[in-house]
């Protein structure tokens, strides 16, 4: 800020100490004005705090259980078959022998007895229903 | 900005104590500020409606009580809102029109008090720093009336009136200038001054 060349300190004490002594006077308050007041503020009364804090808790609860089960996806390892020799040969073994197992039906059947049986059913069935065709 | 008086506590325990809702807390705090605010409100916008306007500061800060989080910086915050009243009291004021002449009828009331006249000289003096205070701006008032008559800090003045602390200085040395030029013209002299 510029201030004038004429610009006194001295001057402006002296200014603000006559404003301060000669300083219009408010006049005094009616006697009944706390009381209005204070009925006044009684007619807003306002939540306080603890309220606030009551519906903060359970507000808090989801926010945590949210942020709690977001980190547990975020953390979860994925499967990593590749990286590992000893998973990829497990993988390789299981694929062979599981195609062996597809394309041997001897295999596949004596592996599961229930499929033999199902099987058996099966085409009995067939040759008693097809005569009379 | 802690004040403590007879209750013995700080304006901040006080505060803590109005937003739990405790009321008597809030008088305690009614009966430390009431008279600055008074005299504030008084000296931005003179004697009308000056009840109605100090309980609608008081008012405004039992509701704005739960939202304030700096609690230690009450008064700074109080001031700010006795100053948002006075500035839409003056709007108000503005707009209906309501003429200067009624504030100085009140002056005039208000000097033929006997309780409130300890001698002519003074009560004239009183009468030109209250018509020059009505001839500065509402900005260059308020700025006067906070650092030069309630002796707050200009840093202080600046955080209640949302100005840069630049703007609030250069507004105090125009509104200093401007009464010193008033009461000049109303025959105060330099002596008079240098005397009080």
């Amino acid at each position: 800020m510029r201030q004038s060349p004429n610009h006194n300190p001295d001057k402006d004490e002296n200014l603000v100490q006559f404003l301060r002594y000669y300083r219009p006077i408010a006049p005094s308050p009616p006697q009944d004005l706390e009381t209005k007041m204070m009925a006044m503020i009684q007619q807003h009364p306002r939540s306080s705090p603890v309220n606030r804090n009551f519906w903060m808790i359970p507000s808090a609860i989801a926010a945590i259980a949210c942020l709690g089960w977001g980190a547990s996806r975020w953390l979860e390892p994925t499967p990593n078959f590749a990286s590992q020799d000893t998973q990829s040969q497990e993988l390789a073994a299981f694929l062979v022998d599981n195609w062996q197992k597809v394309a041997d039906p001897a295999v596949n059947l004596h592996a599961d007895p229930n499929l033999v049986n199902q099987w058996q059913t099966l085409t009995h069935s067939e040759v008693m229903t097809s005569p009379s065709d | 900005m802690l004040v403590e008086n007879r209750t013995g506590k700080t304006d901040k325990a006080l505060v803590i104590q109005c937003q739990r809702g405790d009321s008597g807390s809030f008088q305690h705090l009614y009966r430390r500020y009431q008279p600055k605010v008074r005299s504030t409100l008084y000296q931005l916008c003179g004697n009308n409606r000056l009840d109605d306007l100090v309980q609608e500061v008081f008012l405004r800060v039992w509701k704005g009580l739960p939202k304030l989080r700096e609690t230690a910086y009450f008064s700074t915050w109080l001031y700010r809102i006795t100053w948002n009243v006075a500035t839409d009291e003056r709007r108000q004021f503005a707009k209906y029109g309501a003429s200067v002449a009624e504030d100085l009828t009140e002056i005039e009331t208000r000097l033929s008090r006997p309780q409130d006249s300890p001698n002519l000289m003074q009560l004239h003096y009183q009468d030109v720093i209250q018509r020059g205070l009505q001839s500065l701006s509402l900005d260059h008032r308020a700025v006067l009336v906070l650092h030069d008559l309630e002796d707050l800090p200009q840093k202080e003045v600046a955080e209640i009136l949302n100005l840069p602390s630049g703007t609030v200085k250069s507004r105090l040395f125009y509104a200093r200038q401007a009464i010193r030029t008033f009461l000049q013209q109303q025959g105060v002299h330099n002596a008079s001054i240098s005397e009080s």
